[in-house]
């Protein structure tokens, strides 16, 4: 019965693109490869293996009851921050801790993305009669922010800011107000807001210009501190009618005084220590070569440089499959992982990028579809939260090989080599057609 | 799960909630399609080419330098293969015996004291470079180095094609030389083409006519990958070297020799010219220079060169015919005489009273002999200074300044042959100009070719040319032909090209010839010309320099002939001896004979010497 159910309620399209997606993506990484020694040659064969034994986790998935799994979620969600914690004491493999037993690693901050996913899920709508209050919103963010802060300390940044828009599009969907939403967000800008000046002031005023100079000068930051303290100080006070005698229309001023002055203060506050503590030399120099490639071509932005060339080279209809002039000299480096994008591009040319892309449309579209027919606030929640999850890694891995994102290590999903990454987007992929199969039950 | 009254428009909400976040996927995937498309489509060319450059290894070949030739075919300037032997001292042996036993061998092939090659090769070391330890090594070294070859890791033959002047001195102020781009001039010609490590013409024709003897680069594209690993077997695009072209230039290698030989080691300089075409036939200058050591860069010929830069009193680089400026003295009077007859000042028949001094008010201007009554044709073939300050005071120092220009004076000849001076003729309004008065004293100087007055040999030579057809005279040249070096064809043929024609009658040009005509059959040139026993028409002149005790005399003839030939076959000759100080070997006069008398007969110096009853010395000075 259950067999029937999952037969006739199919999604084949989704199924179908994602599995088209991984064929391409293996077909790339042997390409990739070939002209690799042997070590590498045989990443496609693994991935093959990767893919079927990823396929087999979304049969397994199809299978699952939700109901279950939702009633069980904090019990996942407590093993992988767990498997976390634990990755924290075991040595670091080039500067990043990772979980390896018996010479299986494992990536807990993976499967702790899909946990996020299912507990923030699971959290809003069972709160979803006070979703407007800012104290549920403070929750889930404690949910989601508790685990960031685990894969931060491995550290994996790259692996933690894919949290950010996974729990935006959760509590988006969920209906929380969207001005802590908007919070949240300039709030992650004004932490980025530092390195980010520090190194337009390098970049573009050869570390001369004034303001940036008294931005960055200890002294006036803490007169600037002290200025939004106080100010912040007052607005509250008149706004919870401590300091009497002003107006409703003089206090909702005061309200988004208060909302705009607190993220200068709260994210300043944060932006210095991480600029000078937490973002590495490499970290800063890849925010660097993303406003300016050339600033350092034989260095940090090779790679960037490269990868564009390689892609601006395929031109229309690209130079052919194992052709590809940058890709078979080995100018692009990362070519099966991080930058399997330039490979494609340069061997099919923009028709391989609007395949690619055409293809992602179809799976989110199908995704979505998927998420509007849901039949309650947690499945919503978690397609929304699951295709964000996909979207983000989408426009980070291809963004920064056109040069519209800062080079991050994240893969592209279905195509990257790489085992956890495939198994996790074909359980993803499972989940999806899961909901889409008991559309009608929950 | 809902609360059943606001199911629906809660469910409403989530689905606009994913709608709009649908949306913002497309959003997201358009812009990423769009950005793919600029990179792709718009921007496919420069990274193509980009991505070209990455790939390639482009490896130039350098064009073969035209040669020059002078007209009777002669290699005047070529290019010669050497052997050069090159360490690399990274690449050499690590094994300290066999390195030695490397090093002894080379110093034993160089003659170079191994103690000498350690150090080079530790300086090289340090400063990271390819040594080259020996330049043009003979062939059969080359020979021996090569067969043991591969038990010297680290030393590396190369043959490399070097500008040769076979002809050492000879003419070498027309040929000039070639040495490495200097930093402006890369500057300058970086835009069309020309790298670091190019050569360049310096003086001469190497100079001027560079655009034609440098040829075009080639290359040979190799594709590497991004380990730098370069496939030499099979490269990617290849584009051949074309050569220069070459020159055949009007010099007469033989008569050239002549006159070298004939001018010696006068300090001077001498201008032999086809009055009917400008073809140059002979540029000699002395002191003069061996071209062929600013080619190898090795000490001793550095050590030369930097002789030849500080010899500030012989100047040797200095070309006399066009870079050094003489006042003309009496060659000068030719323009005062064509004054007179042309603009009827003084009846020709006009006598002036010489008694080797004239008076201007208060100052005395001397003659160089006692002369008594001189008419125009007597004054011009008895140099007679007195006449011309008496005739100068009536037509004035504006009609000088006038006619000299008119013969070109003043103004560069536009000869192809670079850095060429144009000498000054003074005029009122110069004179002004600097903030003085034009004296009457001034003109008397300026009449005789003294004073401010500076020529150049090559300018005496242009305006003596257009005293000799008659009223025309075409731009000197040394270039007569452009040669292509494949075929032989001739690319380009250099025609006469009218430099000055000047407006005065036939008759004035008749008496003027005709005086010209009496300095040789019986004035001042006639001893020097007594053996030539053919007619000329000539002046010569004794330039001052210097005052008081410091002064010295220059001394020139110009002129030209044979008048009993076309005109066609004449020639027209202009030296200049410097410091001449009334030795009788340095007179101009005897010299120009002995030009024409070489021109004429085809004889060498010796010969000719002879057939003139002149010294044959080793040494003039």
């Amino acid at each position: 019965m259950n067999l029937r159910k999952i037969v006739v309620n199919f999604d084949y399209t989704l199924l179908l693109t994602s599995i088209i997606l991984s064929v391409v993506g293996i077909a790339f990484i042997y390409s990739a490869n070939i002209n690799k020694n042997e070590h590498l040659k045989i990443e496609y064969l693994k991935q093959i293996i990767f893919a079927l034994a990823g396929l087999a986790v979304l049969i397994s998935v199809l299978f699952m009851n939700m109901r279950t799994m939702k009633s069980s979620v904090e019990i996942f969600y407590i093993i992988c921050f767990i498997g976390l914690f634990l990755t924290l004491f075991f040595p670091s493999v080039k500067g990043q801790r990772r979980f390896s037993l018996f010479g299986v690693s494992i990536q807990f901050a993976e499967f702790m993305k899909i946990a996020v996913t299912f507990y923030l899920s699971k959290f809003y709508s069972s709160n979803y009669v006070n979703i407007k209050s800012l104290t549920v919103y403070l929750k889930g963010s404690l949910i989601a922010f508790i685990p960031v802060g685990a894969i931060m300390l491995q550290p994996d940044l790259g692996s933690s800011l894919v949290f950010i828009p996974i729990i935006l599009a959760i509590s988006f969907v969920a209906g929380i107000r969207k001005r802590y939403l908007l919070y949240t967000v300039l709030f992650f800008f004004t932490v980025g807001f530092i390195p980010i000046i520090t190194t337009v002031n390098s970049l573009f005023f050869k570390n001369e210009n004034e303001i940036i100079y008294l931005m960055t000068n200890m002294k006036y930051v803490i007169l600037v501190f002290i200025f939004l303290f106080i100010t912040i100080a007052i607005s509250i006070l008149a706004y919870l009618d401590i300091i009497k005698g002003i107006s409703n229309k003089f206090k909702l001023l005061f309200y988004w005084f208060v909302f705009f002055a607190s993220i200068a203060f709260f994210g300043l506050l944060l932006s210095y220590p991480v600029n000078k503590f937490v973002l590495k030399g490499y970290q800063k120099d890849r925010l660097l070569i993303f406003f300016n490639p050339y600033s350092d071509p034989m260095n940090s932005g090779y790679n960037i440089i490269q990868a564009m060339t390689a892609i601006g080279n395929g031109g229309f209809s690209g130079k052919g499959w194992q052709k590809g002039e940058m890709i078979q000299n080995l100018f692009v480096p990362e070519q099966s992982t991080d930058f399997i994008f330039p490979v494609i591009a340069e061997e099919l040319g923009f028709l391989g990028t609007v395949l690619i892309v055409f293809l992602y449309g179809l799976f989110f579209f199908r995704g979505f579809y998927i998420a509007i027919n849901c039949k309650d606030l947690w499945s919503s929640c978690v397609t929304a939260g699951l295709l964000s999850y996909l979207l983000f890694h989408i426009l980070q891995n291809i963004g920064m090989c056109i040069g519209i994102m800062p080079v991050t290590g994240i893969p592209l999903p279905f195509i990257s080599y790489g085992g956890t990454f495939i198994v996790s987007c074909f359980l993803t992929t499972g989940l999806l057609l899961n909901f889409h199969i008991n559309r009608f039950q929950y | 799960m809902y609360n059943s009254s606001n199911n629906d428009s809660f469910e409403k909400d989530i689905q606009f909630r994913l709608i709009i976040l649908a949306l913002f996927t497309t959003f997201i995937l358009v812009i990423i399609v769009l950005r793919a498309g600029y990179l792709q489509i718009v921007k496919n060319t420069n990274f193509s080419e980009r991505s070209q450059r990455n790939r390639e290894v482009v490896i130039r070949i350098p064009p073969i330098r035209g040669r020059i030739f002078s007209d009777d075919g002669s290699i005047l300037a070529s290019n010669k293969k050497i052997y050069n032997i090159i360490i690399d001292p990274n690449n050499l042996s690590k094994d300290q015996i066999k390195r030695q036993k490397t090093l002894l061998y080379l110093s034993e092939m160089t003659d170079i004291d191994y103690p000498d090659i350690e150090k080079m090769v530790q300086t090289a070391k340090i400063k990271k470079e390819r040594l080259t330890i020996a330049e043009n090594v003979s062939f059969t070294n080359y020979i021996k180095i090569l067969e043991n070859i591969d038990t010297m890791p680290g030393v590396e033959p190369e043959e490399l094609l070097i500008r040769d002047y076979p002809n050492q001195q000879l003419a070498s102020h027309v040929i000039g030389y070639i040495g490495p781009i200097n930093f402006n001039e890369f500057s300058k010609l970086q835009a069309s083409g020309y790298k670091k490590q190019d050569w360049i013409g310096k003086i001469g024709i190497e100079n001027s006519y560079e655009k034609e003897l440098r040829g075009k680069d080639g290359f040979v594209a190799y594709e590497i990958d991004a380990k730098m690993n370069v496939s030499r077997n099979n490269f990617v695009r290849k584009e051949a070297a074309l050569p220069g072209d070459d020159l055949l230039l009007s010099i007469d290698l033989q008569f050239q020799k002549n006159v070298e030989a004939i001018l010696a080691d006068r300090a001077g300089g001498i201008v032999v010219m086809k009055p009917s075409s400008g073809e140059i036939l002979a540029m000699v200058s002395y002191p003069n220079f061996d071209p062929n050591i600013y080619i190898l860069q090795n000490p001793e010929n550095y050590t030369k060169r930097i002789e030849m830069s500080l010899d500030t009193k012989g100047t040797p680089l200095i070309n006399r015919t066009i870079q050094s400026e003489y006042p003309p003295g009496s060659t000068f009077k030719m323009i005062s005489s064509f004054i007179i007859a042309e603009e009827n000042v003084v009846p020709l028949t006009k006598s002036y009273f010489c008694s080797k001094s004239f008076r201007l008010n208060s100052q005395t201007f001397g003659c160089w002999a006692y002369h008594g009554n001189e008419n125009f044709f007597e004054a011009l073939a008895n140099s007679c200074d007195t006449y011309y300050y008496n005739t100068s005071l009536l037509f004035g120092i504006e009609k000088i300044t006038e006619y000299a220009s008119l013969f070109g004076l003043g103004a560069s000849t536009g000869v192809d042959i670079p850095f060429e001076r144009r000498g000054f003729i003074p005029s009122v309004t110069a004179l002004k100009e600097k903030g003085e008065t034009w004296y009457l004293g001034n003109t008397l100087n300026t009449v005789i070719g003294q004073g401010d007055v500076t020529t150049t040999v090559l300018q005496l030579a242009d305006y003596v040319s257009v005293i000799a057809n008659r009223g025309v005279s075409y731009k000197p040249h040394v270039l007569k032909k452009i040669i292509d070096p494949n075929t032989g064809d001739v690319k380009k043929e250099i025609k006469p090209e009218i430099l000055n024609k000047v407006n005065i009658s036939q008759d004035t040009f008749f008496v003027v010839n005709q005086a010209m005509g009496m300095v040789i059959s019986q004035g001042t040139a006639n001893k020097a010309f007594y053996n030539l026993k053919r007619p000329f028409a000539g002046k010569t002149g004794t330039s001052e320099v210097g005052v008081g005790q410091k002064k010295q005399t220059h001394s020139l003839f110009v002129g030209f002939g044979p008048l009993d030939i076309p005109i066609e076959e004449q020639v027209v000759v202009a030296v200049l001896i410097e410091f001449e100080n009334g030795q009788p070997l340095k007179y101009a006069g005897n010299v120009a004979a002995m030009v024409f008398s070489s021109w004429i007969h085809k004889e060498d110096f010796p010969a000719t010497a002879k057939r003139m009853w002149y010294p044959v010395k080793d040494s003039y000075n």
